[in-house]
């Protein structure tokens, strides 16, 4: 039951996020739709994963700070947001975004694979 | 009728067409180049028709000529029509020169900032892209690149403090310092490594590497550079760009959703390291799930 309310609710999320934004903006209107989808911070999230999927890193970055800039306390977004630069091999930036996180609030296994990803970085 | 009465008159005439053309509304239309992606705090738009600057929202249409001024703890992302990123954060000021985009073929921007940090991300790759931002004294020509840049006193805060550019005089209005960001040779996702040319009083300095920085200190003076700006002052240019947290740790998705968000993200990350294979120059279709396989129905991803 608690599986179905998950799928439901990540189908949810995937429906509304593949609907809305388009994967390849080049209109006016295109870009208020990937800016509207970065006010809420599940659906932003997801669509940065879904650029960053893509390999289109840059701009699941910047994704990443819009929704940031709305959502200055998510951890899921600041977490996601210096993995992708580290991705990009900016270490030391993904090292200055994790050092504002609190390890406490990640598991042993996330916080792990994120300094796997971010090899050599701190973080507190 | 004099000859030369005939040819003043005539004159007159060329001029009340040649004004008609001028400011006929397809003459002056502003040429829209994106939006105000995301708008934190007070943020101002003018340009020659709006001299008085007035407050602006998200998707707000910004076009050739148009500057943005921001205030205190105030923060906003220009999105251009080719997915590339302007930011500029409190207490800065940009005006979009130019911006030219022909989809799958070419790119051209221009861009001044006289004040304040900014941020500038590559959007879609075409085979000839050209982007500028112009400081008051110097010009940061990008390819395909994550940079970071900030113009006079904060400037200056950070570079006085930086072994490599000890001693330094500098000018407290001017004085420009950036640092590319990415993406570094060890880049995921097949992006085109970044690269920067920071140019001032005809010398120029390249940045090729994540992390690398050029200095212009002053009116008349070259670039300093290139250097490994310090972890202290990337963290200090970086607390410039990025908003404050205020008590971290606290609500949001972090109980409900995160850690299988950040799992998935990870497992994704790690598993398939993007799409770096991809030369077509559009996307997925949107419909496609197939091309998400961490993503399957029954998981938080």
């Amino acid at each position: 039951m608690q599986l179905g309310k998950i799928g439901l609710v990540c189908s949810f999320l995937f429906g509304a996020a593949f609907l809305v934004v388009p994967t390849s903006a080049e209109t006016l209107e295109e870009l208020d739709a990937m800016a509207e989808v970065a006010t809420d911070e599940e659906g932003g999230i997801l669509f940065a994963q879904q650029q960053a999927q893509r390999g289109e890193f840059l701009e699941a970055i910047a994704t990443l700070e819009r929704v940031l800039a709305l959502h200055p306390k998510s951890q899921a977004a600041r977490l996601i947001h210096a993995i992708y630069l580290c991705q990009i091999d900016d270490k030391p930036g993904g090292a200055a975004e994790l050092d504002k996180l609190k390890r406490k609030n990640f598991s042993d296994e996330i916080w792990s694979q994120a300094m796997m990803i971010c090899a050599s970085t701190g973080g507190q | 009728m004099s000859v030369s009465a005939f040819f003043a008159r005539k004159s007159v005439a060329l001029g009340l067409i040649a004004g008609l053309f001028c400011f006929t509304p397809a003459a002056s239309a502003p040429v829209q180049v994106g939006i105000a992606a995301s708008v934190t705090g007070d943020v101002r738009l003018s340009n020659a028709t709006i001299t008085k600057p007035k407050k602006i929202q998200r998707r707000q249409r910004l076009a050739w000529g148009d500057t943005l001024r921001t205030k205190k703890n105030s923060k906003v992302q220009i999105l251009l029509l080719d997915r590339s990123s302007l930011t500029i954060t409190s207490n800065a000021r940009l005006t979009i020169n130019r911006f030219v985009y022909d989809p799958g073929k070419s790119r051209s921007l221009g861009a001044t900032v006289t004040k304040g940090a900014f941020r500038f991300m590559s959007g879609r790759r075409t085979s000839n892209s050209k982007a500028s931002v112009d400081s008051k004294i110097g010009t940061i020509g990008i390819r395909g690149t994550a940079l970071d840049g900030i113009v006079g006193e904060r400037a200056v805060e950070i570079a006085k403090d930086e072994p490599f550019l000890d001693g330094v005089k500098s000018d407290k209005e001017t004085a420009t310092l950036v640092v590319l960001r990415g993406p570094g040779a060890a880049t995921q996702g097949g992006l085109q490594v970044g690269l920067a040319d920071v140019t001032a009083a005809e010398v120029t300095v390249n940045l090729e590497e994540p992390s690398m920085a050029a200095y212009i200190p002053r009116p008349g003076a070259p670039p300093i550079g290139p250097f490994r700006l310090s972890s202290v002052g990337l963290q200090r240019l970086q607390y410039r760009l990025a908003p404050r947290i205020h008590n971290a740790g606290s609500g949001g998705l972090l109980g409900k959703l995160l850690p299988a968000v950040a799992a998935g993200v990870l497992a994704g990350v790690l598993l398939t390291g993007g799409d770096d294979d991809d030369n077509n120059p559009n996307n997925p279709t949107a419909d496609d799930r197939s091309q998400y396989p961490n993503c399957s129905p029954g998981t938080v991803c």
